[in-house]
């Protein structure tokens, strides 16, 4: 087994290092839990690494929990899963179920349980409905499932975040319709079955998925924005999240036309890349080496921060509309008191940004620090990326 | 002259031009020629062993390329697979041991049964590799047609079925013909002819009349006797019968014909010409983990021996169903993906029962299909091993979803149970014949889960292959049946791969003009 935390660790080391770090390129397929030989026919359906394949209505194991698992296959085995007439899915489940032995039973939960949730590529969104209406759709559900979809082992009830969202759909039309929740047995499906009576028609389910979405969004139970995007981070490590379309919202400021994004939200499966602070290069080269001279003033720091920064993007194949986040440094100037020249840097910041060529407004924090690695360097800028859908 | 000196293809080419003959539609995808790579290699990784895997193995190894084929399954072949005595049958949850007697003519085809004569691509490679076939018989008036809402449930020959129902349309047609309204359309001359066609069609006498026919078969007599012909069913039951609806035409669709052709002892044969002369590795019990394309080529990370390894290619022909491939990480365009999500898993069954005796024979039906419109479908009488102790036949071949469903969620016992209950209500001691037999659901079958690809129109399919017989990136091609407008044939398969074949020798080609 790999240690998913390890490799989180060592990706965030890599992404803010010295070095200008794109996305780190997959020579880590050696990173795939591959399925141990009994096994490898859950993922002819479910999907290497158990991320699940809508195509043959398998759904997302990966991140289901032991309990949960055991469960419904003992459900499929004893005849209280996967038996009605109008859950054809279940019914395909069935034989793989019954074929195996206790033990066996009990080895494939143990290597499905041991998956982590987020192995593979992060399950697509394919739902649109009324989050907002959903969210308080949800408020019932949260009290067994969890705020944050987490689920709850000493209820029974499953963790929701991070699962396919059609396989959602199909599971709560399943319980309304009395497909799943009503076999003799199916003693936790009955009290699910008698829940979904708040989701009183095809809508409240879209809805209160679309919000469950959301959550797996911001990956259940931590709302830690670097473990975001170092989960964004991992699946683009190992190669998943290229193909998928950079999908950035780029929320406004409301009732601002001062060019930066209020926030800006990114879908998991795009590939984010970290990009090093960059630092300005010489404005006179012929003055004396790191004198105000040499150097430049902020704006013309910021100039060269920029300027150097764009030939470094353009060599990647990203642009400054692929920016999504922000961080600049500056350094205090004696013609402001010690205080930093915001001016001067924002007056070289907007001939790159909300410009009519470059519209796109990145999320930004402007920090003054005491110093920079050489005297007299007066700008230091980071940014993070979304790579754009090729 | 021209004979004499180019040989019969010329007189061929010249009857042809000459508008002696008609010519034959050439395949849309001709052979490929590939260049000789000679010292400058290319590494190529193939996808899955199945039919268009092996012919990919196959050419491009003539040519020079570094070949590995990576197949998920520890057998190779894909849906070619024929099963003899100790085959399993590796069927999600349902596993099954064939036990038929051990013995040549004891196999059962249970992919790909049968080779139409147009087929050229599949016939150049059993010519060459030296794969003996034999005539399949597709079509036999002999043997029956059954539908438990016609004719009381009891079978009638196929002959008879069709003998009659000619004569009583032609008859029919007949006095519509002899109504005036058809003066305007028919000249008198026309109008005679027609009545002449239509007493030739339908086996009329003089009148126009249809009083039975010798098509039907006698109903005593013919040889030595005075020979007696049946009496004509009663044409409500024919129209009552589903057998006009596509099944009396079956043997006249675009890849059928009365005669087909097989591979002689079992249709694997024709993988084993392939892998009889395939020299690159083909790596079996190695399913694909992840499918990275880069710049310049394809990384393809595979489970092998307790390992994940992983093959840096220059090119990736890759014939995994499509409906397997979102369980696969891979960094294809979103174009591709979204144009393989379009692609639907088709279901289908066969079953093979082998009989104690070939009593078919006995009922002078010598190959051919029996139709029915319970649930199998089909009855087929093996056309190999004729007047031998046993046989296997096929008790059922079913295209329906519906039925398809509901026997996949049998057990194997329980569908050779249908098989049987079906085939008695036709051959009376069929239940008695019965030796043992095995089912093969191809939309549960390991490494498969589907057969054959479906497309919601025709215009879906069009634009996703618009998309699909383009490599991803340059370097990456999905082949085989389902990226053809033929699936569920081996020449769809091959033409899939020799189609995405020459797109790679064009791009080589170019490759190795840039850098000479």
């Amino acid at each position: 087994m790999r240690k998913p935390a390890a490799t989180l660790i060592a990706l965030l080391v890599a992404a803010t290092g010295t070095a200008p770090a794109i996305a780190a390129q997959p020579e880590n397929v050696r990173d795939i839990v591959p399925a141990p030989e009994p096994f490898r026919y859950c993922v002819v359906c479910h999907g290497v690494e158990l991320m699940g394949n809508r195509a043959v209505d398998a759904p997302r194991l990966a991140g289901l929990p032991d309990w949960y698992l055991a469960r419904q296959m003992a459900g499929f085995r004893q005849g209280w899963r996967g038996v009605h007439s109008g859950d054809l899915n279940g019914m395909e489940m069935r034989p793989q179920a019954t074929v195996l032995s206790e033990r066996q039973v009990a080895e494939a939960v143990s290597y499905a349980a041991s998956v982590p949730a987020d192995a593979g590529a992060p399950p697509a969104v394919t739902v649109s409905g009324d989050a907002a209406r959903g969210r308080q759709l949800y408020a019932p559900c949260a009290v067994c499932h969890g705020e944050r979809g987490e689920g709850n082992q000493s209820l029974q009830s499953p963790p929701l975040a991070g699962q396919s969202d059609w396989y959602l759909i199909t599971q709560l039309q399943n319980f309304r319709a009395g497909i799943r929740g009503s076999a003799p047995g199916d003693t936790q499906g009955a009290l699910m079955r008698a829940s979904v009576t708040t989701l009183t028609d095809h809508a409240a389910v879209t809805d209160v998925v679309a919000y469950i979405n959301s959550l797996s969004q911001t990956d259940a139970g931590d709302t830690d924005m670097h473990k975001t995007l170092a989960a964004a981070t991992l699946t683009a490590a190992i190669g998943l999240g290229a193909s998928a379309a950079a999908d950035v919202i780029r929320h406004p400021i409301p009732g601002s036309d001062f060019p930066i994004a209020q926030a800006v939200e990114v879908t998991a499966g795009t590939t984010l890349v970290f990009h090093s602070g960059t630092t300005p290069g010489a404005a006179n080269p012929d003055a004396e080496r790191f004198s105000p001279e040499w150097w430049g003033d902020t704006e013309a720091q910021t100039m060269s921060v920029f300027g150097r920064l764009e030939q470094s993007l353009a060599a990647k194949g990203l642009g400054f509309g692929d920016v999504v986040k922000m961080q600049v440094y500056l350094v205090g100037v004696p013609e402001k008191n010690g205080a930093m020249d915001f001016d001067g840097f924002m007056t070289a910041y907007r001939r790159y940004f909300g410009t009519e060529e470059q519209p796109n407004l990145p999320a930004r924090s402007t920090f003054q620090v005491a110093g920079l690695a050489a005297p007299g360097m007066l700008v230091e800028i980071e940014v993070v990326l979304a790579r754009p859908a090729e | 002259m021209v004979g004499a000196v180019g040989g019969s293809a010329a007189v061929y080419q010249m009857s042809v031009a000459l508008g002696l003959i008609p010519a034959v539609a050439a395949a849309d995808t001709p052979r490929v020629d590939l260049r000789p790579l000679g010292r400058s290699g290319r590494r190529v990784a193939v996808l899955g062993a199945g039919i268009s895997g092996l012919v990919t193995a196959y050419e491009l190894e003539r040519a020079g390329y570094d070949v590995t084929v990576i197949e998920a399954s520890p057998r190779v072949g894909g849906r070619n697979l024929t099963v003899r005595r100790g085959d399993r049958i590796d069927e999600m949850g349902n596993p099954q041991t064939c036990e038929f007697d051990d013995s040549p003519n004891l196999y059962f085809n249970c992919g790909p049964a049968r080779i139409p004569a147009h087929h050229e691509h599949l016939l150049h490679y059993c010519r060459t590799l030296g794969v003996p076939l034999e005539m399949f018989i597709n079509v036999n008036y002999h043997a029956w047609v059954h539908d438990p809402d016609a004719f009381d449930g009891k079978p009638v020959r196929m002959r008879e079925y069709i003998a009659d129902a000619r004569g009583f349309m032609t008859e029919l047609i007949s006095k519509a013909v002899n109504k005036a309204d058809f003066d305007a359309v028919f000249s008198d001359h026309d109008a005679e002819r027609l009545l002449g066609f239509l007493r030739a069609y339908g086996d009329l006498d003089a009148d126009q009349l249809y009083k039975g026919s010798r098509r039907a078969g006698y109903a005593s007599g013919g040889m030595t006797q005075p020979p007696t012909l049946k009496t004509p069913l009663d044409f409500n039951e024919i129209l009552k019968s589903s057998f006009w609806q596509f099944r009396m035409h079956w043997g006249e669709g675009e890849d059928q014909a009365a005669p087909l052709m097989q591979a002689v002892g079992g249709n694997d044969n024709i993988v084993r010409g392939f892998t009889r002369n395939i020299k690159s590795r083909i790596l079996t019990g190695a399913p694909v983990q992840s499918i990275r394309l880069r710049e310049d080529g394809v990384d393809v990370a595979y489970h092998h021996r307790g390992r994940v390894q992983v093959l840096n290619a220059d090119y990736c022909f890759n014939c995994i169903p499509m409906h397997l491939m979102p369980g696969i990480p891979s960094n294809l365009p979103r174009e591709h993906t979204d144009a393989m999500a379009h692609a639907g898993r088709g279901k289908l069954m066969k079953i093979g029962l082998q009989m104690n005796e070939r009593f078919w024979e006995k009922e002078h039906i010598y190959g051919g299909i029996t139709w029915t419109n319970q649930d199998v479908e089909q009855i087929w009488y093996p056309t190999h091993g004729i007047h031998g102790d046993k046989g296997v036949m096929l008790g059922a071949y079913i295209f329906n979803d519906q039925t398809n469903e509901r026997l996949a969620r049998l057990t194997p016992a329980q569908r050779i149970e249908v098989a049987i209950q079906n085939g008695e209500r036709i051959h009376p001691d069929y239940r008695r014949h019965v030796e043992n037999g095995v089912t093969i659901a191809w939309h549960r079958m390991n490494y498969m889960m589907g057969c054959t690809t479906q497309w919601e129109s025709e215009a879906v399919r069009e634009s996703a292959f618009r998309v699909l017989q383009q490599p991803a990136g340059g370097r990456h091609y999905m082949m085989g049946d389902q990226i053809s407008y033929h699936p569920g044939w081996q020449e769809g398969a091959i033409s899939s791969a020799h189609l995405a074949m020459a797109d790679m020798d064009r791009r080589v080609r170019a490759e190795l003009t840039a850098h000479a």
